[in-house]
């Protein structure tokens, strides 16, 4: 990495943007950001890319960014800047906005990861069983918790008031406590689903040694469908099964005993510099909005109706600067000239329909399978395909540490036309989640599941809560399954490392 | 052949400037002569600052002054400046005063420090000292962003030749220090952000075309063409202190050379080195200069 060479070309770029005459014109009327002055976009994009890959700090890219703000505002001429459509009566300045008032110029620490959270792995990886990785759902360790456990089971209940069912898809006992992973729906006396919390308080829960438990309730930002029951007290980490009996239910016993039949995951060492890893990202994204905002690409953008039109706009927001991203990465020496990525981005685009990257390079003649499997989806006017009913999958699986993260697969489940994972995440996290184009920093994976069928699916973080030293997420994917397949493919991907894993669903279906 | 530079102050070849600044309730004189500020209308300048701190007004020519004391080697003033006599920035008085207004609008007038605190129910615990401690860091961090945007507002707004003038000034300040690779980047951006314009009039070359690097050691540095059309680049090694003593007196092109470096400095008369094309070995030129802003060079036949 080559940080002096990083810095100079974000300068050197900004010399050229302002160079553009263009500069000097006002924002259109009623733009987004026509009360502010600020550095192109293409610079911006730089500089977020050659602080997310470590070639250049926080503080010397918002003092560029900030110093170029000022160059822009200083060089728009009043005369111009006059020209509101608020009228003449504003004065012949426009001094506090063109100046930006009190507001801080250019900032982009609020795009970053913060400090990483205290590790938390050291519990768990201290308790894993012998062998690491590569048994990580067995049975618990005397020594303390780290136990994953496949469950499958419904729970309904039903009173005078409200009924639904409680949907358990694992068990997981870790330093942070015991908890089951669950997807819940409630109904009214009518049968009409409503938004009512089941009623945990009326739930017993018994384990093989006749102790007592309450459960506790928490969604912990996840989607409205899924939730945490937490065991309370903590209970021992060898209980053998729990009892659970609901308002006007038998007891149903949950066997804590059972295994989860599946290959050992696959290591496989990669070389990915940290700029390819950050295109690869980038690329996840656009395939990932594209289905998001339902654009057609069949049509020209120019055609498409205006709404779609404004959504498409999303994307193709993504896609901006493209260009002067790849070129900062080169000269921070952080993306190899001869890297195949830049063209495969460039492919992307093409294939999206979308203008005004940048990039250089010739599209690629081949992409990787999954981004193919997604385009080859929406190209095939597939997006509108309807997914699968509702249901839940049972499922835990602990994936080998990736980039210092160890992810654990705790249930998956379809849910009003989406499909969500729901995963325990342990090590180093950072704290702050959103970054620039809608890129979850925090999470430095790239994730696919593919399908029985074959078709892969992205899958992105939807909303962290950290809790104890671990993240509890749901990842979405994208597309959502279209069946209930009776296994699925993960693969994770990091920069020196990705991990396959095949994983049994076994689904549970509601009434 | 690299002609040995000699060392030299590098405002010799500028003129004195002036300007009038709105000071109180008139106008006032503030004068640029051989590297320094002089404001004749505040003979005691220091008894102001004195009273000023005492609670008085401070005169804007003592604040102006002070400013640019501040920014005589921050590099940012080579990010914002102008990159020649064509890149107009459109910044006077009244928009200095509309920034300052829009500042007092947003964080109110400076007043007396409360003298008691508040009572609180309870104490504070660590999360609200916490929150206290981060809001008044985040004030803090804006008002030292508006002190050091409006010093830069009324520094352009002295004008031209005096935005020149300070360029020059910081550019020398670090061409005589090895800031090493904290400073190198800002500087080869400054030189390609005026050499540019320049070779763009001199070659006819896309500016983007031109490419810089620092030149560390005694000679002037280098030049050469390479490439056609798209790939056509002019490379060009030129130290920092060519910004001080060549760009911004004024001497960057002076007929169909390009300047690179001083050899004899003086007003209005100098002995340069000059390039009639890339890659060939500098001239000497005798050069008379004619007063302005920023003075206008002629080669002695």
């Amino acid at each position: 990495m080559n940080r002096e060479r990083a810095e100079t070309y974000l300068r050197l770029l900004a010399e050229a943007e302002l160079r553009d005459p263009a500069l000097a014109s006002p924002p259109a009327p009623g733009s987004a950001d026509a009360p502010f002055i600020t550095a192109p976009i293409t610079l911006t994009r730089a500089a977020w890319a050659l602080t997310a890959v470590g070639a250049l700090d926080l503080q010397t890219a918002e003092a560029i960014l900030a110093d170029v703000e000022l160059a822009v505002a200083t060089r728009r001429l009043p005369e111009v800047a006059v020209r509101s459509p608020a009228g003449p009566h504003l004065g012949p300045r426009l001094g506090p906005r063109r100046f930006a008032g009190g507001r801080p110029l250019a900032r982009m620490s609020h795009l970053m990861p913060s400090v990483p959270a205290p590790a938390p792995a050291a519990a768990a990886a201290d308790t894993a069983p012998p062998g690491g990785p590569t048994q990580p759902d067995g049975p618990a360790q005397p020594d303390g918790p780290g136990r994953y456990v496949p469950v499958g089971q419904m729970i309904l209940f039903h009173d005078e008031l409200i009924s639904g069912e409680l949907d358990l898809m694992s068990y997981a006992h870790t330093a942070a406590g015991a908890r089951f992973t669950a997807a819940w729906r409630t109904r009214d006396p009518l049968g009409s689903r409503h938004h009512d919390l089941p009623p945990v308080d009326a739930i017993t829960v018994t384990d093989d040694r006749g102790q007592r438990y309450d459960l506790v309730f928490a969604t912990k930002g996840r989607p409205e469908s899924t939730c945490d029951l937490t065991l309370r007290p903590d209970p021992p980490a060898d209980i053998g099964w729990l009892e659970i009996t609901a308002p006007g239910e038998q007891a149903v016993r949950v066997d804590l005993g059972r295994r989860a039949e599946r290959p050992e995951p696959q290591i496989s060492e990669i070389n990915l510099s940290i700029g390819e890893h950050l295109l690869n990202r980038i690329a996840e994204r656009l395939l990932v909005l594209a289905p998001e905002y339902q654009v057609n690409w069949h049509s020209p953008l120019a055609t498409t109706p205006p709404h779609r039109a404004q959504l498409a706009g999303l994307v193709t927001n993504v896609a901006a600067g493209l260009g002067a991203t790849i070129a900062a990465l080169e000269a921070a020496e952080v993306l190899s000239p001869r890297s195949p990525v830049p063209a495969r981005l460039a492919a992307l685009c093409a294939s999206l329909r979308i203008d005004g990257h940048g990039i250089t390079a010739a599209p690629a003649p081949d992409l990787p399978e999954p981004w193919l499997s997604m385009l080859t989806h929406y190209h095939r006017r597939k997006p509108e395909t309807a997914t699968a009913g509702d249901g839940f999958a049972a499922l835990a699986a602990a994936l080998p540490e990736l980039e210092g993260i160890r992810l654990v697969l705790l249930g998956l489940h379809n849910f009003d036309g989406g499909t969500w994972m729901d995963t325990l995440a342990l090590g180093q996290l950072p704290g702050v989640q959103q970054g620039a184009l809608g890129l979850d920093m925090a999470f430095p994976l790239s994730m696919w599941i593919r399908d029985g069928a074959g078709r892969w699916h992205a899958a992105r973080p939807a909303g962290w809560y950290h809790e104890g030293g671990e993240a509890t997420f749901t990842l979405r994917l994208t597309p959502p399954l279209t069946r209930s397949c009776s296994w699925i493919d993960v693969l994770a991907t990091g920069q020196s490392a990705e991990v396959r894993a095949t994983v049994p669903l076994c689904w549970g279906y509601r009434p | 052949m690299n002609n040995p530079v000699p060392n030299g102050a590098w405002f010799t070849c500028l003129p004195s400037c002036e300007t009038q600044v709105p000071c109180g309730t008139g106008r006032h004189t503030v004068r640029w002569e051989a590297g320094s500020l002089d404001l004749p209308s505040h003979p005691d300048a220091e008894g102001e600052l004195v009273l000023a701190a005492l609670g008085g007004d401070k005169a804007r020519c003592i604040e102006v002054a002070q400013a640019w004391a501040r920014h005589v080697d921050d590099l940012s003033v080579l990010a914002i400046g102008p990159r020649g006599p064509a890149d107009q920035i459109a910044i006077d008085w009244d928009d200095v005063l509309a920034a300052e207004q829009a500042d007092s609008s947003v964080t109110g007038p400076p007043g007396p420090a409360r003298s008691t605190p508040m009572r609180l129910a309870s104490q504070p615990g660590p999360t609200l000292a916490r929150a206290g401690a981060r809001q008044r860091q985040i004030g803090e961090e804006r008002r030292k962003a508006q002190r050091r945007r409006n010093d830069v507002l009324s520094l352009l707004a002295l004008g031209y030749g005096f935005q020149v003038r300070l360029i020059g000034q910081v550019a020398a300040a670090h061409a005589g220090r090895d800031g090493g690779e904290q400073v190198r980047p800002a500087l080869v951006a400054a030189i390609t952000g005026r050499l540019a314009p320049v070779a763009e009039e001199w070659l006819g070359i896309d500016p983007d075309q031109v490419v810089v690097s620092l030149h560390a050691g005694r000679s002037w540095g280098s030049s050469e063409l390479t490439g056609y059309g798209a790939d056509r680049r002019l490379r060009v090694s030129l130290p920092a202190g060519w910004l001080a003593s060549v760009w911004a007196c004024g001497l960057a092109r002076v007929g169909r050379h390009l300047i690179v470096a001083v050899q004899e400095p003086g007003w209005p008369t100098a002995r340069v080195l000059g390039l009639r094309a890339p890659g060939a070995d500098p001239e000497p030129l005798v050069v008379q200069g004619s007063p302005g802003d920023v003075p206008h060079w002629e080669a002695y036949e």
